[in-house]
């Protein structure tokens, strides 16, 4: 999957430049030191039918997590909302009510974001649900480079000697086994703050590396 | 949306946010993330905000002991903590604060702090206090800045009155028309190239009593021999200018240019409640209901510098000063002056010490000339005491006051009876001991007490039995520190006094008997023992300062009291441990750890039983 996001990414870049797209910009190579921690909410873990209900999303710089510059965008609510997943991720059809339409919303998202990386965990499915909304509306998929704190994690862990049957790659374990507080679980915000810190605590950690 | 915010707001003091507040907090904050050993902020920075620990342990340093390497801990924060609020809102650090621990926190940026404190009072108020526990901490280290601040207002616009000066060849007429209309009461003329100044009382006897005609020039009855300040000088200056000559305006300058008048009724408003004008006002009140206008408002002013976090040791000291010159003068007032070389009146207790900060009571006696005849002694020595309580000088509950004939005694008396008190040495003698050593004159014939005093540092020297008895009484009350070193709560409250001020008043005040010190304030004994070699420097300094702070939970906690109209009688010395912050709780536990120090110290002198 991966391999077939980077050839289809060449597609866009291509494609983008050769219509002189306003958001050729995104596909820029980033220059700074700044990464934007994302979550989406979803109704469904199934890509192929997961709607999106919220998008989170906060700025990571050096070893700080700037959660006063932050994007936090709730869409209008999808004809079916399926009860167990409100469950998990607690907004009601009344809560997504006033929520924006989808193509202002996910234009406010990539503006927000630009050509900065993108940290997250298991981020290959949230960049693959956006994919499925992105596409058909922009003519390309999620255009930035990414990180998933997943697999920092396990990087790290097999070089102090675990074994990866062994390691618990749950975000709970995670945050768990780096000392990080869980801030508002299944809310966008809350996963995507903690995911900041849990980045952070890995790139900056000396005790890690040693 | 509740279900978004991450910030945890149910800790003091963010829970006294309202909803808007909370949201304004939210969306500004920031979280950073640090290694062990890693400094989050270090001394002279100017800090981004104020830190709330989200995961970790922080530690504030004093900037000397870095270098040291085992430094000065303050304190230790931890979760749900903040800390960086005073180095934030003064801007710049005072210490260091280092993470102990790999460390999380939030940041809130000092500009959003400070709209939250403009925009909510409580909210505020809890950094205040704050304010004035951090100062506190500051120590002696700047110990002339707090004695300026009071009179750092200077002469400028705010505070003066455009001169209004006349034309040439004004008539009195003329004048008296202009300052009616201009609704002022002095003008000033030009003669040449001096001014002059004329009043409305100048213009009255010109013309009242000098019979001068109206169409006299004005320019005659001037008086041109200005008392005169600089632009830029501090007000206060003008305030003694005006006291030293009886006057009440001066006039500006700057050079040779005329700037404005400063008028005594602008200046004493302007500095309202402020020490030195109620000084002024004591010094210059002829009567007992001006002394108690000037008395009312050393109640503000003990608010106001609390506010202000001026240093406990600085606001005893001013307020003790005003309190004596307060009696000084009352007693003046009351006693007949043939009397007064013949007596004096000695001040007892904390306010012999100079440490009363919150009028709790008066302790008072005198000491008179043997033989002396005064048959009005007893009811105008009555009339003294009513007068005092009508001052706002409560009752003493144990009698001490002039008005009680036990404590109105010819100096042979005076003295006989203190040395029966010393071979005695029961509680009632010890008491009454305790009172006298640290009794401080104020009024009358001061030789009177010095005599007594000295034949009591005497006496006491040869005493050496009865000074370890005495300094028992130090140990009678037990420090409220558990086993493992921290704060034993009771359900009442820790008691300050009984736990921490009266165990450092009393040892310091026997060591002080031994060796000869004539202070009687408690800073000033300490001092002065350190010098002798007596006590060791470093454990000197840490009774300093454990006892401004314990002094310092005590006044607030009073103030506290008094907000919730509690009347003094019923004032106590129970802190509530719950309403005390994390820096708050470990300053009062380091405090008592000192006295727990301390203790053991005089044990070991004097061969006390540990009884801790």
């Amino acid at each position: 999957m991966m391999i077939k996001r980077r050839i289809r990414r060449i597609k866009d870049v291509w494609k983008v430049r050769r219509l002189k797209s306003r958001w050729l910009y995104l596909f820029q190579p980033y220059q700074g030191e700044e990464l934007v921690s994302l979550d989406i909410e979803t109704t469904s873990l199934d890509v192929s039918k997961a709607q999106i209900l919220s998008i989170c999303a906060v700025v990571i710089k050096g070893n700080r997590v700037l959660s006063s510059e932050k994007l936090c965008l709730t869409l209008s609510p999808p004809k079916d909302l399926p009860r167990d997943s409100v469950k998990v991720h607690k907004l009601r059809r009344m809560d997504l009510n006033e929520g924006l339409p989808v193509v202002e919303a996910l234009e406010k998202m990539l503006k927000f974001i630009g050509n900065r990386p993108i940290v997250g965990y298991n981020i290959g499915y949230d960049l693959a649900v956006l994919d499925r909304y992105v596409r058909p509306l922009f003519d390309f998929g999620m255009p930035n480079r990414y990180v998933d704190v997943m697999d920092l994690y396990r990087n790290k862990t097999q070089l102090t000697g675990g074994v990866d049957c062994q390691i618990n790659l749950s975000f709970e374990a995670i945050a768990k086994g780096l000392d990080v507080p869980v801030l508002g679980r299944h809310t966008a915000l809350g996963d995507a703050i903690t995911t900041a810190i849990i980045y952070v605590r890995l790139k900056c950690s000396v005790s890690l590396l040693t | 949306m509740h279900s978004s915010n991450t910030f945890n707001a149910d800790v003091l003091p963010f829970n006294l946010l309202d909803e808007d507040e909370y949201t304004l907090l939210q969306d500004n904050l920031d979280i950073g993330y640090y290694q062990a050993s890693e400094v989050i902020i270090s001394t002279g920075d100017v800090p981004e905000g104020l830190y709330i620990i989200l995961k970790g342990c922080v530690r504030e340093l004093d900037v000397q002991s870095v270098d040291k390497r085992h430094g000065h801990t303050f304190v230790h924060y931890t979760n749900d903590d903040y800390f960086g609020a005073w180095s934030a809102l003064r801007g710049s650090a005072i210490h260091d604060f280092v993470a102990d621990e790999e460390t999380i926190c939030y940041i809130l940026p000092t500009k959003i702090l400070l709209d939250l404190i403009y925009r909510n009072a409580s909210f505020g108020g809890f950094f205040n206090k704050n304010l004035s526990l951090q100062n506190e901490l500051l120590e002696q280290k700047n110990d002339s800045l707090n004695m300026t601040e009071f009179m750092l207002a200077r002469i400028d616009s705010s505070c003066m009155r455009d001169a209004s000066l006349l034309p040439k060849g004004t008539d009195l007429e003329y004048a008296t028309q202009f300052m009616s209309d201009q609704q002022i009461d002095c003008a000033l003329v030009q003669r040449g190239k001096r001014y002059g100044i004329v009043t409305r009382t100048d213009l009255l006897n010109a013309i009242v009593l000098d019979k001068l005609p109206v169409t006299a020039d004005v320019q005659v009855i001037a008086n041109y021999r200005l008392i005169t300040v600089e632009s830029g000088d501090y007000l206060f200056n003008a305030l003694i200018l005006m006291t030293l000559h009886q006057i009440d305006r001066v006039v500006v300058m700057q050079g040779s240019e005329l700037h404005g008048i400063i008028d005594l009724a602008d200046t004493l408003s302007y500095f309202s409640s402020h020490s030195h004008v109620v000084g002024l006002r004591i010094e210059r009140a002829t009567s007992i209901d001006e002394l108690k206008a000037a008395a009312g408002d050393m109640g503000n002013l003990i608010r106001s510098l609390y506010a202000q976090g001026v240093k406990v040791r600085f606001a005893m000291d001013l307020l003790a000063a005003l309190n004596k010159r307060l009696m000084s003068k009352l007693f003046n007032l009351v006693v007949p002056e043939n009397v007064l070389p013949h007596v004096c009146l000695v001040v007892m207790g904390s306010e012999g010490r100079g440490e009363q900060i919150v009028r709790i009571d008066q302790d008072n006696g005198l000491i008179m000339r043997d033989s002396l005849d005064w048959p009005e002694c007893q009811q105008t020595l009555e009339h003294y005491t009513q007068a005092l309580v009508g001052l706002g000088y409560p009752k003493c509950p144990g009698q001490v006051m002039v008005n009680n004939p036990f404590w109105v005694q010819p100096i042979s008396t005076w003295t006989q009876r203190m040395r029966d008190w010393v071979a005695k040495a029961d509680s009632d003698s010890l008491l009454n001991l305790a009172i006298s050593m640290d009794a401080y004159p104020v009024a009358g014939n001061k030789a009177l007490f010095k005599t007594s005093r000295n034949w009591l540092l005497r006496e006491l020297q040869q005493q050496q039995r009865f000074l370890s008895s005495f300094a028992e009484v130090a140990l009678v009350f037990e420090t409220p520190l558990n086993f493992l070193g921290g704060i034993r709560d009771r359900a009442a409250g820790v008691d300050v006094k009984k736990g921490g001020i009266f165990p450092i008043v009393h040892g310091v005040r026997v060591l002080a008997m031994q060796y000869q010190v004539a202070e009687t304030n408690t800073y000033k004994r300490i001092e002065s023992l350190v010098k002798l070699g007596v006590l060791p420097q470093r454990l000197g300094s840490e009774l300093m300062e454990s006892f401004s702070l314990l002094q310092w939970f005590r006044l607030s906690h009073h103030l506290n009291q008094q907000e919730q109209e509690c009347s003094v009688e019923d004032l106590n010395n129970d802190v509530d441990l719950g309403a005390l912050d994390r820096l708050e709780k470990d300053l009062l536990r380091q405090s008592f750890q000192v006295v727990k120090d301390f203790k053991k110290h005089l044990s070991l002198r004097y061969r006390l039983g540990l009884g801790l």
